[in-house]
């Protein structure tokens, strides 16, 4: 063993001069990855596997992670993560390249719906691939088992009037609009037809009057569901808050509706700056095989692509997050049919 | 040196007690400075508790004045059915409230119906009051200051978290720090049917509520989690709001004990990051609401510059500088004194020892002193009478030795060596005086028979007698010397010449020869005399004793013949 490793020892920097362009041990990969999504050990691996040097920056928003991509035109790194809605800006701006699927041999082991791309809004662009899903989070129906016995099978259950001061929802516009569009019916969740924003803004006002109240923090809703007997909540944070809730001692259960649950889906993408893209797409198949990828759910608690989570049923559809027709326009709304605006007067400029 | 001792002790004195002046002085200001900082964080402690028993009596009042509203009869009457004099009434009610209390930002009748539709509304709009009215009236029901107040008994009051005021159309209140107080409007069967709420001004009400604090004094609040609510620095205030925590134990470590309710109340000092430069003493406290709230406890503190505390303490070090000061140079002087004092004495001792020759000057000593120097000064005294004693007869002894050298122990008449002494003098004197002198050589005739008879005693008597009698004729100025057995000579100065000296010899030849009474006998001895005159016979005394010599044997012989 040690003496064939001397041996190698030897051989590659001979190879090295012999055959050039061979990608050796001189490579380095740059990486920009939330936090869990590139542990030590993980990356420990892919280094030895590969014989290249792994550089990890982590970042936790979206707003670094455009101004690091953005900075410097992509030059920066080579690979990094980033959900569906967000992708759109860095196609538009040309920092991100198609990704040869052919090199991406571990999307074989994928469930179904993250391997036909062209289903997956924003991932592909003019018939080509630009990102690989590796990680999502579903915003499913929480709900307090002693007090609804058949779990809810549609959002509308938040407009439920059985469950009128027990509804707990999540304070924001973007969201919320998006839920009112699949209460409603409108086509997407995510750009609402000049003709739906009336129905939608009386569908958020019934909400607000069925609702106990809005959180924020996760923390805070589970601290309002257990201290006001409250039967649903609306999961903005996922499995999160079913964690924090149970932990709580509650008898809850968590279901997607059938609308479809929204839901975040964080992608691997390769930059347009990428020294060495092959070793970019290496990264990528590496982190799907079943290692990394169940240490995602084992470790971090956030799903992978490989395995269906037991919380959700085969059946369940998730609605990916998008870019939402204007920000500005659901969140001005909501704050007034939060501050308590009669229908009459949210939509009055 | 006597200059340099006194000098060095009085430096010595002088340092020490610089030394000792300096060093209380530091002490007493170190002392002082930590009593000060001390009594200053009592003060600011007791300041914070006072402040905090006026925010528990403000929220009293408040709670007073939704009491007033929510028994009244209109609020119900409001309530129960649509009744716009009912609802005017209360308006007008709730007007001269917000006129009298400056702090309330608005001040609300509220359903519990129609999805917590507002009934009342008078809002603070900049310097005026307005009532909110008609479609722009809101439905609040999904607020918690609804929906707990709503299960509250009668009379109880309920307070919100202390928060960024994010409701839109709130006027004065709208993105401002605030706090809801609510109570249940009953009806007769006890059952709620809606909320008086208060929406106080966080920040209007410690305005007022700390008008009368120390300009210097800054005041914290924070909730239960230690989020500031109210900072010196305001961009520092409701982080939470902005995604960010800004808390309390990060600014204050020691107030963790605070947020962590081990605590009620904790008082320290910040000298690290924020308050590196400017460092602070301050004084927490927890508050606890007695009322339904989720905001279960707020900390309330004070924090007043630490330069501003020792400012006084540089005062007080100021006046121990100037104190230190005087002392030191109150202290040369006294110094100067004390060194003399201790000096003197030893510097009269060592001027004595130096004196110690001299007899006509004898420093006083202090030998009535009772210290060393006393015992010193006695020893040395005695040393001193001992030696002088010694001294004295030493030179007793001398001047006898002397005496014996030069004179004859028999007759007590010069001897030979003095005889040519004097008569050497007298030839100067003679020479430079051109005046004459005579040199009589008297040997007695017949000397040895009475000695051989008489007896050694006798012969004795009888020179002592011989050198008496010559002294008796001779004058004062003359000399008489024996030397030899039975040899005497006499010096005469100034004599006149020949005649004159023949006639003191007769003189003398007969003094001599008168009898002589000895042991009952008598006994006459007879003298022979020869003469020498200067500067006749001789100009030096050996030529003139020779002279003398052989007249006096010439005289003799003649007798003889």
């Amino acid at each position: 063993m040690s003496r064939l490793r001397c041996c190698r020892a030897l051989l590659v920097p001979l190879l090295a001069a012999l055959l050039p362009g061979v990608a050796l041990a001189v490579d380095t990969l740059r990486v920009l990855a939330w936090p869990g999504y590139a542990d030590p050990d993980v990356v420990r691996i892919f280094e030895q596997r590969t014989r290249t040097k792994v550089e990890v920056t982590r970042i936790d928003s979206d707003e670094i992670l455009w101004q690091k991509i953005s900075h410097r035109h992509a030059e920066d790194f080579d690979v990094f993560a980033v959900n569906t809605a967000e992708l759109q800006r860095y196609i538009a701006a040309k920092l991100v390249v198609p990704i040869d699927l052919g090199t991406i041999r571990n999307r074989r082991a994928q469930l179904p719906h993250f391997r036909d791309l062209a289903a997956l809004p924003g991932v592909t662009y003019d018939g080509q691939a630009y990102a690989i899903p590796y990680t999502y989070a579903a915003m499913g129906l929480i709900y307090d088992r002693r007090q609804i016995g058949e779990p809810p099978a549609s959002i509308a259950a938040l407009w439920d009037p059985r469950y009128k001061g027990k509804v707990l929802a999540y304070n924001s516009g973007t969201h919320n609009f998006a839920l009112a569009a699949q209460k409603i019916g409108a086509a997407s969740p995510f750009t609402l037809a000049e003709r739906d924003w009336a129905g939608a803004v009386d569908a958020l006002i019934a909400l607000r009057r069925n609702v106990l109240t809005f959180y924020s923090q996760p923390e805070e809703s589970a601290e309002l569901f257990v201290s006001r007997q409250a039967a649903l909540l609306f999961a903005n944070y996922g499995t999160q808050q079913l964690h924090l809730l149970r932990a709580a001692g509650a008898d809850v259960g968590f279901v997607l509706p059938d609308e479809g649950a929204l839901a975040w889906l964080d992608c691997w993408v390769i930059t347009r700056g990428a020294r060495d893209k092959a070793l970019a797409a290496a990264w990528i198949d590496y982190l799907l095989e079943p290692g990394p990828s169940g240490l995602l759910t084992t470790r971090h608690g956030l799903a992978n692509t490989r395995v269906q989570p037991e919380d959700h049923a085969a059946g369940d559809r998730l609605a990916w997050l998008q870019p939402v027709e204007s920000v500005e326009r659901r969140n001005q709304l909501w704050e007034r049919i939060l501050s308590g605006y009669r229908a009459s007067r949210v939509l009055t400029p | 040196m006597r200059l340099g001792i006194a000098a060095k002790l009085g430096l010595v004195l002088a340092l020490v007690g610089m030394l000792a002046a300096g060093l209380t002085g530091f002490y007493a200001y170190t002392a002082s400075r930590n009593l000060l900082i001390d009594s200053a964080k009592k003060e600011l402690l007791t300041s914070t508790q006072v402040l905090g028993r006026r925010i528990l009596q403000a929220r009293e009042e408040g709670s007073r004045n939704l009491r007033t509203l929510a028994h009244h009869p209109a609020a119900l009457a409001a309530l129960q059915q649509a009744d716009r004099a009912r609802e005017d009434e209360l308006a007008v009610l709730f007007s001269l409230l917000m006129e009298a209390n400056p702090a309330y930002f608005q001040i609300r009748l509220i359903s519990a119906e129609d999805g917590g539709l507002e009934r009342v509304r008078i809002d603070r709009d900049g310097t005026t009051l307005l009532r909110v009215d008609g479609d722009e009236l809101q439905e609040k029901g999904h607020y918690p200051y609804v929906f707990d107040a709503l299960k509250l008994a009668a009379g109880q009051t309920y307070m919100s978290r202390i928060a960024i005021n994010n409701e839109r159309g709130s006027h004065a209140a709208l993105g401002q720090p605030a706090v809801q107080y609510a109570m249940p409007v009953m009806d007769p069967q006890g059952i709620a049917r809606g909320v008086i709420v208060i929406n106080v001004d966080l920040d209007g009400v410690f305005a007022l509520l700390a008008q009368d604090l120390r300009q210097e004094f800054h005041l914290f609040l924070t909730n239960r989690q230690g989020d500031f609510l109210i900072h010196p620095d305001p961009t520092l205030t409701f982080g939470f709001d902005k995604g960010r925590r800004i808390l309390v134990h990060d600014e204050f470590p020691d107030t963790r004990d605070l947020v962590d309710g081990r605590a009620a109340h904790v008082v320290t000092t910040a000298k690290d990051r924020r308050y590196a430069k400017r460092p602070v003493v301050a004084a927490f406290i927890a508050l606890r609401p007695q009322v339904t709230t989720d905001e279960s406890q707020v900390i309330l503190g004070l924090a007043q510059p630490l330069e501003k505390v020792l400012k006084q303490a540089d005062a007080l070090g100021m006046v121990t500088v100037q104190i230190v000061a005087i002392l030191c140079l109150a202290g040369i002087p006294v110094a100067a004194v004390l060194a003399r004092a201790i000096t003197r004495p030893i510097n009269d001792l060592s001027a004595a020892v130096e004196h110690f020759s001299d007899n006509g000057h004898t420093p006083k000593l202090p030998l009535d002193r009772r210290d060393e120097i006393g015992v010193l000064a006695r020893s040395f005294n005695l040393l001193r009478n001992q030696i002088h004693q010694q001294i004295a007869d030493l030179n007793r002894n001398r001047r006898e030795l002397e005496h014996l050298a030069r004179h004859d122990t028999l007759t007590g008449l010069p001897n030979r060596a003095l005889f040519d002494d004097r008569v050497n003098v007298a030839l100067s004197a003679a020479r430079r005086e051109n005046t004459r002198l005579a040199l009589l050589f008297i040997d007695l005739d017949h000397f040895k028979p009475i000695n051989d008879q008489l007896g050694h005693a006798a012969g004795d008597l009888v020179l002592k007698a011989v050198a008496d009698r010559i002294l008796g004729i001779i004058r004062e100025s003359d000399t008489a010397a024996r030397i030899g057995g039975d040899e005497f000579v006499v010096l005469l100065r100034n004599t006149h010449g020949r005649e004159d000296a023949a006639n003191v010899a007769q003189k003398i030849a007969r003094a001599i020869a008168q009898p002589l009474a000895l042991g009952g006998q008598g006994v006459s001895v007879s003298a022979s005399i020869g003469i020498a005159i200067y500067p006749e016979d001789g100009a030096d005394v050996a030529t003139l004793s020779k002279s003398a010599d052989q007249a006096m044997y010439r005289v003799k012989q003649k007798a003889r013949a």
